[in-house]
């Protein structure tokens, strides 16, 4: 037998493994993209002129994206074990490999949304960015503390006919908060402002997630 | 391997007193059993007796109700984290992923396990008998041979521990000759473990462990 696979080798076959069947079945992509295309454009149009307003085009694009990411991450782990393939992977990759490797696959989906979403922003909306590194800066942080949480919900969700009624109530509690520093974030780099505060607040909170997720992942691991 | 143990040392599992549970309740065991390999163990029983339970607590699939499951290999404790990169397991609820082809799956299995690598793909299609098949995606696929598919995904690089949960399900008798003779032909280095519900599968010289024959619970 040759050697056994690292924890980064492991994820970077499951990262591998996501995406294809992604790419082939359109899974989540499609559905993202249409949601944040119908949202990103009945907003706008609804807001008018408003919508390029820092305060709003910040609730507009973290409401879009938020929603995007829920309907292209929340299925990672329920297709698992709905397609039957759930124990199939249990039983040939270690828990952190299967975490790490959603997350990434997470992340890229997520990546590719959020160019669409602000590519279309830019021009449905058009706001005017007074401090454009601070919210490139906002941007990838409340990504990396969505795709963090998002899965780890997902996963939660998955088991949750074995876990009870628990996991759903986590959802919402486990995502607000990195959500309101985003879009206050996004509204001070709007207005010119480096969003120091906001982005502390997302760096811990998606290092929380992420270490909490590491522990806790092994609970949604075993039968 | 990096355990200080051969490759191919004698494989073992134990079962000490083990409760299988299904839910709140106890399917089978207490058990204390042991299977030393290599060789063909049977596991036999009616429908609801509980040997895919056994058979997935073997496989380190599921967490006994009480007691506990070890696996040795030359006498020496595996710990459960480990028993991947040396076991396989063909159940008829594993499924392969519906969007991979047949080779895909298989290279991404042997990626996770870091066993057999391309050549162990093409060697685990071959033995069973898909090779021409390998491009297909399961869905296309017969259920005899989406079942000769899971059985090439649990043998694929060879496994110490091979467990096989009705294997015969799906396939015609020709079939089953063919599984039959592979896995006895394994069984010489390997620890084979196999459910069936079909008392007249297994040889006369056998082994075997008739949940059926036990006390209910």
């Amino acid at each position: 037998m040759s050697a056994r696979p690292g924890l980064w080798a492991g994820a970077a076959a499951v990262w591998g493994k996501e995406l294809r069947g992604e790419w082939r079945a359109r899974y989540s992509i499609g559905s993202s993209l249409l949601f944040a295309a119908v949202t990103l454009a009945v907003l706008s149009f609804a807001a008018g002129p408003q919508a390029r307003r820092p305060e709003t085009a910040a609730v507009l694009l973290w409401t879009v994206l938020l929603f995007s990411a829920t309907a292209s991450l929340s299925h990672a782990f329920a297709r698992e074990v709905e397609g039957g393939t759930w124990d199939l992977l249990r039983q040939a990759a270690g828990p952190g490999e299967v975490l790490l490797g959603k997350w990434l696959a997470g992340l890229s989906v997520l990546g590719l949304v959020e160019g669409f979403i602000l590519a279309g922003g830019a021009l449905l909306v058009a706001p005017s960015v007074g401090h454009p590194g601070g919210l490139c800066a906002i941007l990838v942080a409340g990504t990396v503390a969505l795709a963090v949480g998002l899965p780890l919900v997902a996963a939660l969700l998955a088991q949750a006919r074995s876990h009870g009624g628990l996991a759903a109530a986590l959802a919402f509690p486990v995502l607000v908060p990195a959500v309101f520093a985003s879009v206050s974030g996004t509204r001070r780099a709007l207005e010119g402002t480096w969003p120091g505060g906001e982005l502390r607040i997302l760096v811990a909170f998606a290092a929380a997630l992420a270490l909490a997720g590491w522990r806790l992942f092994d609970f949604v691991w075993e039968d | 391997m990096s355990d200080g143990v051969p490759a191919r040392a004698g494989f073992e599992v134990r079962l000490e007193n083990v409760v299988g549970r299904y839910g709140e309740k106890d399917v089978v065991g207490p058990l204390t059993v042991r299977f030393a390999g290599p060789g063909l163990y049977w596991i036999l029983g009616p429908n609801g007796s509980g040997k895919s339970t056994l058979l997935r607590m073997m496989a380190g699939l599921k967490r006994p109700g009480a007691g506990r499951v070890r696996w040795l290999r030359g006498g020496e404790d595996l710990r459960a984290d480990r028993l991947r990169h040396v076991s396989g397991i063909a159940a008829p609820e594993i499924q392969l992923y519906r969007d991979l082809s047949l080779r895909e799956n298989l290279e991404f299995l042997a990626r996770l396990r870091g066993n057999g690598a391309r050549a162990g793909v093409r060697v685990a299609l071959e033995r069973a008998g898909m090779e021409g098949l390998a491009d297909a995606q399961p869905m296309s696929l017969s259920s005899g041979q989406r079942q000769r598919a899971r059985l090439a995904a649990a043998w694929l690089g060879d496994p110490e521990l091979l467990l096989l949960d009705e294997p015969s399900t799906n396939l015609d008798a020709e079939a089953r000759d063919w599984l039959y003779a592979e896995v006895r032909a394994r069984a010489r280095d390997t620890l084979c473990v196999v459910t069936t519900n079909q008392r007249q599968e297994p040889a006369a010289s056998e082994p075997r462990l008739d949940l059926g024959a036990l006390d209910p619970r």
